[in-house]
């Protein structure tokens, strides 16, 4: 029997119970659909993830200092000019600005909002790409210890919505400090880069910033190494550079240090290796229980094979007194799994790519189509269909035909 | 054609052994009209499966053109069905899902004829047993002597030599028993050797031959005058 008799014989025999052919193929669609979905989510929220975490550029070292490496002795203030200054002498090193983040209160009308504050440099505004004023001017280096502050995109629209807010005043209270600083300028909207979220920030000088808040301020560096292959080259400099002027200033505080360094350098390759680990750890459970659905979606198929089997008994016995051999017995319930797998696979691709296309329009990132999840499913639910229905197709083969005719 | 030499056929039933055949020797030439029959429990219907390659003996040999049924395969026996047998049951045997087209085109399809050739050979075999007009009718739609027409036309599908009938006529009425009957008839003038299985005496008496079992022995086997 060839295999276009088959097939047509198997959708004949499906279409005699379509509620029993519905609800196993729907199983096999959950399972599909999870499978097809996970993948399709995964895929656009990391190539989302990437295009933020690599918006500051594959050349970038993120350096952060903890304030246990001040000493009494130096200041915020002084161990971030020693160290800039030292930073730039560095052979592969081309930009390291310094910045700091704090959480802040803005009053506002009276009503309290926190909102975080950076403290920045001149530099700062250029490590982005596209990062500029809409309104007034960014940070200059005359505003060193100013009371002065340019506003992010967003919180100038949410909190000044209809007004241009340069030469306002807007008070802040950082570390317990309530005052008042003037607003100098709104930048225009960058979105989230690196792990920074540009537009909901107000940015203050970092002189000003360390001031306020004195040696428990946590800093950090952006640095950008000469180009992509000195990376790495960068990195060690830099780390040389924290080994000596650190371990000099807290010499004299040797009693209070820890084993842990007091600096950590990242490179944002390692932030993608990092999401990239964390992701694949996701995906492994998700998909795991997406198996587990697709198993289930099989055990009815084969299930739903042996009732049919049994049903159909005088059929075959009928079929193997003509001239079928088992081999076409065994074929023909085979297909039918398969075909039951199959369709079930075919549906859940289309429904998975569904949900992926909705996640990808409210998670707000690419939705990605790619032909790989399509063959894993239906390749998947092929597989299914035959590995549970191999054993009621053998069982249907191994049929006397003789008591299969006898059946009742 | 056919040439059985002390078949028996045993079948367990728990514990114990049924003996069905206890050791039947017989042979049936090409273009021969027999019947067999005996009582229930006889061993006719063992017989008959025998005959078909439908079970193997026990013991004992069975050779159909000669082959040794009892050492073939069952992939191999389903081939000797298919291409040299054709069945008729009692009941008809009817795929209740497909036309009456679609059930004389299964054999047809086991034995792996081209679609096309496969739908003229359907339709030229139910034109002979006087069907071609009801060849899109469903088996539902069929009355027993339609049925059983079909199922004739399915029989003779792959132009087998050997027609075989279990009980053919029990579910009839008398009237379309002697139709099905005449039916048989021409089949055998037309060179077919016929083999039925029946209890029925006005069947067993239009044959040629009459084998009559008793407890799985062959009691009588006598050649009639007539028909």
């Amino acid at each position: 029997m060839g295999l276009r008799e088959m097939l047509r014989t198997a959708l004949t025999a499906l279409r005699a119970h379509k509620m029993r052919t519905s609800l196993s193929v729907l199983g096999i669609v959950i399972g599909v659909a999870a499978i097809v979905a996970i993948i399709a989510i995964v895929n656009g929220a990391t190539a989302s993830m990437k295009e933020q975490i690599s918006g500051l550029g594959m050349r970038t070292i993120t350096v952060m200092i903890f304030p246990n490496a001040l000493s009494a002795a130096s200041s915020a203030r002084a161990l971030t000019d020693e160290l800039t200054s030292k930073f730039e002498t560095l052979p592969d090193v081309s930009k390291a600005v310094p910045t700091s983040s704090s959480n802040a209160r803005a009053v506002i009308n009276g009503e309290e909002y926190s909102t975080s504050v950076a403290g920045v440099v001149p530099e700062y505004a250029e490590l982005f790409d596209d990062f500029y004023p809409t309104s007034g001017r960014f940070i200059y280096s005359m505003d060193d210890n100013r009371r002065v502050v340019v506003l992010g995109a967003e919180f100038a629209t949410e909190y000044f919505s209809d007004e241009d807010p340069v030469g306002k005043r807007l008070t802040l209270e950082i570390s317990n400090q309530t005052l008042a600083f003037t607003i100098i300028g709104v930048m225009c909207s960058a979105g989230t880069v690196g792990m920074q979220d540009l537009d909901d920030t107000v940015y203050v000088p970092l002189s000003t910033l360390q001031t306020l808040s004195g040696s428990r301020q946590f800093t950090s560096y952006i640095a950008q190494a000469k180009d992509e292959a000195s990376v790495d080259a960068a990195a060690e400099e830099i780390e040389g550079v924290l080994k000596e002027v650190i371990a000099t200033s807290t010499t004299s505080q040797s009693s209070n240090s820890r084993s842990r360094t007091p600096y950590r350098v990242t490179l944002q390759q390692q932030f993608i290796e990092t999401y990239e680990s964390t992701v694949g750890t996701m995906t492994l459970i998700l998909g795991g229980v997406a198996a587990i659905a697709l198993l289930v979606g099989g055990i009815g198929i084969m299930n739903i094979m042996l009732v049919s089997v049994t049903e159909r008994t005088r059929e075959i016995g009928i079929r193997l007194a003509i001239g079928a051999r088992p081999k076409d017995i065994r074929t023909q319930f085979l297909v039918e799994a398969v075909m039951t797998s199959s369709i079930g696979g075919l549906i859940g691709l289309g429904a998975g790519w569904l949900c992926a296309w909705l996640g990808a329009l409210f998670g707000d990132w690419p939705f990605v189509m790619s032909v790989y999840p399509a063959l894993l499913a239906v390749g998947f639910s092929c597989l299914i269909g035959v590995t549970f229905g191999l054993y009621p197709a053998v069982r249907a083969a191994r049929l006397d035909p003789v008591d299969a005719l006898r059946y009742e | 054609m056919i040439e059985l030499t002390n078949v028996t056929k045993d079948y367990p039933m728990g514990e114990l052994v049924y003996h069905a055949l206890c050791g039947v020797t017989f042979a049936i030439q090409e273009h021969e009209f027999v019947a067999i029959t005996g009582a229930s429990g006889s061993g006719k219907s063992t017989l008959l499966h025998i005959l078909g390659a439908l079970h193997r003996p026990t013991s004992g040999e069975a050779l159909f053109d000669g082959e040794n049924l009892g050492a073939m395969s069952r992939e191999d026996l389903s081939k000797i069905r298919n291409q040299k047998i054709g069945f008729i049951f009692q009941s008809f045997f009817l795929l209740p899902r497909a036309t009456a087209q679609a059930n004389v085109e299964l054999p047809l399809a086991y034995a792996g004829v081209p679609r096309k050739e496969r739908t003229e050979i359907a339709r030229s075999c139910l034109e002979r047993v006087g069907l071609a007009d009801f060849a899109e009718h469903r088996p539902t739609q069929l009355s027993g002597g339609q049925s059983q027409r079909v199922a004739i036309a399915r029989g003779l599908a792959n132009s087998p030599r050997l027609i075989l009938g279990d009980e053919p006529t029990g579910n009839l009425d008398s009237h379309t028993t002697k139709e099905i009957m005449a039916l048989f008839h021409s089949l055998h003038d037309e060179g077919r050797t016929i083999v039925l299985v029946t209890h029925e005496p006005e069947v067993a008496h239009v044959t040629r031959r009459e084998i009559i079992l008793r407890d799985g022995l062959i009691a009588e086997d006598k050649t009639h005058g007539t028909a």
